[in-house]
């Protein structure tokens, strides 16, 4: 295994867009070629683009003295839309009462997006209609996001996981969102009451939307909205 | 150390992991680049895509590692399984079911691990993906979030592996 490649050179690079940054961003350092490589955690003060990273020094006063200019730094940054991995140099370090360095602009950038969307949780009415099974059955909205929703049974689930599955909205929450109130989904996993929990709980049901209409996805919004505004 | 009691559905699972047909099998290209990602982006000496078979697991991709399987009862995967959620432990040293551990205790000195279960469609835990370093660790949830993100990138590519080798491989 050569674990020690350049980080950027061994994956597929882009040219590093400052709209990746935000001033406050937590930022993951490692020095690059010292014998610890020890890990520093550090704050971005701000940018100049193309130019330069002004960086807090760590905290760490005896990791801060050890630092010096013309370093290679490894850094990682997550800035909520993606993980980014990207080199670059210290040209400059400014000591107390300062306390920043100046690190050379990254040139390339490897990332990888954080595509987990946005789960609230909720406690709604639905009705669920399992294709080929017949009858709808009452089922509670637990959790909600665009991708999908987890579902409380009232009993044993009818359907298996990767079954289609209808779910219809109750029309009283439905209405107040203005939008459809329906729509087609695949179970995407069950898990039994006995799972490692404690007895009593009910049968939950992943479902993921196949196709969200504009007109549904304004009404998950909406009931998206209504739910972190009570919670 | 306490090794990672079965599954309740074990056999299930099992006939899972077998029905993938990607046991012993040779590395896979995007398997290997989405380790490598765990690795670089989340810090880690060591990633793993490792399949939990019915006395061993055995590592259908790997980074930073020569060994390709090791015994069941002395992996943390086999307790990552039992999970919804992922495993966290960020000092295996000071842990009760790994600090005498044979992977802690000598090579290749496991101290802390992070390992995202492989749930396929059906329920079924058939392994994790996991990163490994040689010193105790707390990960960020922003790490642990990444780690799931590839995780279901790892879930997606066995299914398609399964329908690309089937049966008859």
């Amino acid at each position: 295994m050569n674990a020690t490649a350049s980080a950027c050179a061994s994956l597929s690079a882009h040219g590093f867009d400052a709209a990746a940054l935000s001033v406050g961003l937590r930022l993951l350092m490692k020095v690059k070629g010292t014998a610890s490589e020890a890990r520093l955690e550090s704050v971005l003060l701000g940018w100049e683009p193309a130019r330069a990273l002004f960086v807090r020094l760590p905290l760490d006063g005896i990791v801060s003295a050890r630092l010096s200019e013309g370093e290679l730094v490894e850094i990682r940054l997550f800035n909520g839309r993606e993980a980014v991995l990207l080199e670059a140099s210290i040209e400059r370090i400014h000591r107390s009462p300062l306390d920043y360095m100046v690190v050379s602009f990254p040139e390339k950038a490897f990332t990888t997006p954080m595509k987990v969307p946005e789960r609230v949780a909720v406690n709604l009415p639905a009705r669920l209609r399992i294709e080929d099974a017949g009858g709808d059955v009452d089922v509670r909205l637990r959790d909600l996001c665009l991708r999908g929703t987890l579902l409380e049974l009232s009993g044993p689930p009818l359907g298996r996981v990767g079954d289609r599955v209808r779910l219809t909205l109750d029309p009283v929450w439905a209405n107040v969102a203005s939008g459809a109130a329906s729509v087609q989904a695949t179970i995407k996993h069950l898990r039994a009451p006995h799972d490692g929990e404690q007895g009593g709980r009910p049968w939950m049901m992943g479902v993921v939307f196949d196709t969200l209409e504009a007109g549904m996805a304004r009404t998950i919004e909406a009931a998206m909205t209504m739910a972190r505004g009570s919670a | 150390m306490i090794p990672a009691p079965l599954p309740p559905d074990e056999d299930r699972r099992h006939a899972a992991l077998s029905a993938l047909h990607v046991l012993d099998s040779k590395s896979d290209p995007e398997l290997d680049a989405l380790v490598e990602r765990a690795a670089r982006l989340l810090d880690a000496p060591i990633a793993l895509v490792s399949l939990v078979d019915a006395d061993r697991q055995w590592f259908l991709s790997r980074y930073g590692l020569d060994a390709s399987e090791t015994p069941r009862d002395v992996s943390f995967c086999g307790h990552a399984i039992l999970r919804d959620g992922a495993l966290v432990v960020p000092d295996a040293t000071r842990d009760e079911r790994f600090h005498d551990n044979p992977l802690v205790t000598g090579g290749p000195r496991v101290v802390s691990y992070a390992g995202a279960p492989l749930t396929l469609p059906d329920g079924s835990a058939v392994g994790t993906l996991c990163v490994i370093d040689h010193g105790p660790r707390q990960h960020s949830a922003d790490e642990i979030e990444l780690l799931y993100v590839l995780r279901d990138a790892v879930v997606d590519r066995l299914v398609a592996l399964a329908a690309e080798r089937g049966p008859a491989r």
